[in-house]
């Protein structure tokens, strides 16, 4: 595919009452890679993804994308151009995870005209890489935690957007899953695609991102590749934990240990 | 279908020799069979369908907007102002000096609720919002229907608000159908465009904006759809209940659940439902024909309640 717009933000701040979420972070997703956001809780992860994903206009700053300021661009072709999966993402009827993965070609589709065959493709391939195929016909209320997430993450790949938002995308996913999803986002990104996810495990975060962006207080306080944030004063500082980290097979590992 | 509304025609008060009638229909002359039929009858057979068609897709807009399997079209206070409207005309006798004032009271009350609506909830407001401020609306439209009611001096103009609250398709003309079906019209368009924004909302409202949905558009299309679809026809039917209730959850299964398909059958649904139980009203035996609201509220609330039973039962 031909290479991806860039998205970026400069100076985002969003700021509720009481409260500011987001103090002038500066972010730039570059295609072909894993941007990992990492930062404990309530660092403001989630909400700088949805500024990325368009779905919340109250933010200060600028996020263009190709250059274009976001705010100038019409709902559905930012929708084909970003996809996002919200973290706790909850489906309101019993619909069968065929029908949810469907819904990943809304933005591409013109109204009430049926799937063409690109859409009925990007489906299949979807389901086919989240290996959900066989669960296609089961409706989303008889799967499993985990059968669940596979679903919401088979909508998102349908998308086929450039770039892929995803809050926690691994959460409640066996070891084998998490491992297999990490690998399938990585994919994603090597296909040329941009990919940022929220992530809570700093593992996976230091084995699978090519950069990261550590978040602390709505503010950005280490950017780059994984060895160069997750040092043991960022983690004391930030996370308030000690962990163990080294190097196996080339690749770096973080194991949280204990609280200081 | 088809057959409904064969019966709804040939089912009445008076036998009618329906044959006859249309045979001296095509031959042009005019006689009291063909009078019933073409200014009784049929009116009231298409009201039945109309109505039907606007409470059952209404209903089944609402439940998927707000993702609530006990919505109503009479939850966002639609169908009361309507009433209130329609009452109106009756207390200030505008619809005795201009008989389209009547239904035409009913349009304005249902666009006075949606705009209220509107102003209360506002583009970007949670569904609760608009839940409550529904419920506010209903209650104050209920309050100053009883008012009128309590103020009105002749007991004849009592019993006829009384009567027409009850909601019925009897003694309608073709003048009524004229009347609602392009606002109705306009009503179903709004509504039918609303469909793949409601299938998108079932993943949420964080989902469905990142899938190019526009939430304050989607709102705007099915409330405002409602309003002119369900506005219209309680002005021409009165207060026909629970029909945007029953029908989408029957219905849903048929569609795998989703909202978007489900707005076409419901309409055929409520379409049939409305219509068969018209029927079944003259039918029935009784000294005073049954009105029509009496029947789909007798039917429905039970059913209402079994639903909030389940639904109880299901959270806990």
């Amino acid at each position: 595919m031909a290479p991806a717009p860039k998205l970026s933000g400069s100076k985002v701040s969003v700021v509720v009452p009481g409260a500011k979420l987001l103090d002038g972070v500066d972010i730039e997703v570059v295609p072909g890679e894993v941007l990992g956001l990492i930062g404990p809780n309530g660092a403001g992860k989630s909400t700088l993804l949805k500024v990325l994903a368009g779905v919340t206009g109250d933010y200060l700053g600028r996020v263009t994308i190709g250059g274009v300021d976001t705010r100038q661009l019409n709902r559905r072709s930012y929708a084909r151009q970003v996809a996002f999966l919200p973290q706790d993402a909850d489906v309101h009827w019993p619909l069968s995870v065929l029908s949810v993965v469907e819904l990943g070609r809304l933005p591409h589709r013109r109204s009430l005209r049926s799937l063409t065959a690109d859409d009925v493709e990007a489906v299949r391939s979807a389901l086919r890489r989240t290996e959900t195929e066989q669960l296609q016909h089961r409706t989303m209320d008889r799967l499993s935690g985990g059968e669940r997430m596979r679903a919401l993450v088979a909508r998102l790949l349908a998308v086929q957007a450039d770039v892929v938002l995803a809050d926690e995308p691994v959460a409640g996913l066996d070891p084998y899953f998490q491992l297999e999803f990490m690998d399938l986002f990585a994919e994603e990104a090597r296909q040329g695609r941009a990919v940022v996810l929220v992530l809570h495990d700093l593992a996976l975060a230091a084995r699978y991102c090519d950069r990261l962006l550590l978040l602390h207080a709505g503010k950005a306080v280490a950017q780059g590749p994984p060895p160069v944030v997750l040092t043991e004063h960022n983690l004391q500082a930030v996370y308030r934990i000690e962990a163990l980290s080294g190097t196996h097979q080339t690749q770096p590992y973080v194991v949280p240990w204990r609280r200081i | 279908m088809l057959a409904l509304l064969v019966s709804s025609i040939w089912v009445g008060r008076a036998p009618l020799q329906v044959l006859n009638a249309i045979q001296a229909l095509i031959s042009d002359e005019v006689t009291v069979a063909t009078l019933v039929l073409t200014e009784l009858r049929a009116p009231r057979a298409i009201l039945g369908l109309l109505v039907g068609a606007s409470l059952g897709m209404a209903g089944a807009a609402m439940q998927g907007l707000l993702r609530n399997p006990l919505a109503e079209p009479g939850i966002v206070g639609v169908s009361g102002c309507a009433a209130l409207g329609a009452v109106l005309t009756f207390y200030t006798g505008l619809s005795a000096a201009f008989p389209l004032a009547l239904p035409l009271g009913g349009v304005v009350g249902a666009l006075l609720a949606v705009a209220l609506l509107y102003a209360l909830a506002g583009r970007r407001s949670s569904i609760l919002t608009i839940i409550l401020a529904g419920i506010a609306i209903n209650a104050f439209a209920g309050a100053l229907t009883s008012l009128v009611l309590n103020l009105s001096a002749s007991p004849f103009a009592f019993l006829e608000i009384i009567f027409w609250q009850m909601g019925s398709l009897e003694d309608r003309g073709m003048h009524h159908v004229w009347l609602c079906l392009p606002l109705m019209a306009l009503g179903w368009v709004m509504l039918v465009r609303s469909g793949p924004g409601l299938d998108a909302l079932a993943l949420g409202e964080d989902t469905a904006t990142s899938l190019g949905v526009s939430l304050g558009q989607l709102r705007m299309l099915v409330i405002g759809g409602t309003a002119l679809a369900v506005g219209s026809g309680v002005a021409v039917s009165g207060v026909v209940g629970f029909v945007g209730l029953v029908v989408p959850h029957l219905l849903r299964p048929l569609v795998g659940h989703q909202p978007g398909r489900l707005l076409f059958l419901s309409a055929l649904g409520g379409a049939l439902l409305v219509l068969a139980a018209d029927v079944s009203l003259r039918l029935i035996p009784t000294e005073v024909e049954l009105k029509l609201g009496v029947l789909t509220a007798l039917v429905g609330a039970p059913f209402f309640l079994f639903l909030v039973h389940r639904l109880r039962t299901e959270i806990t």
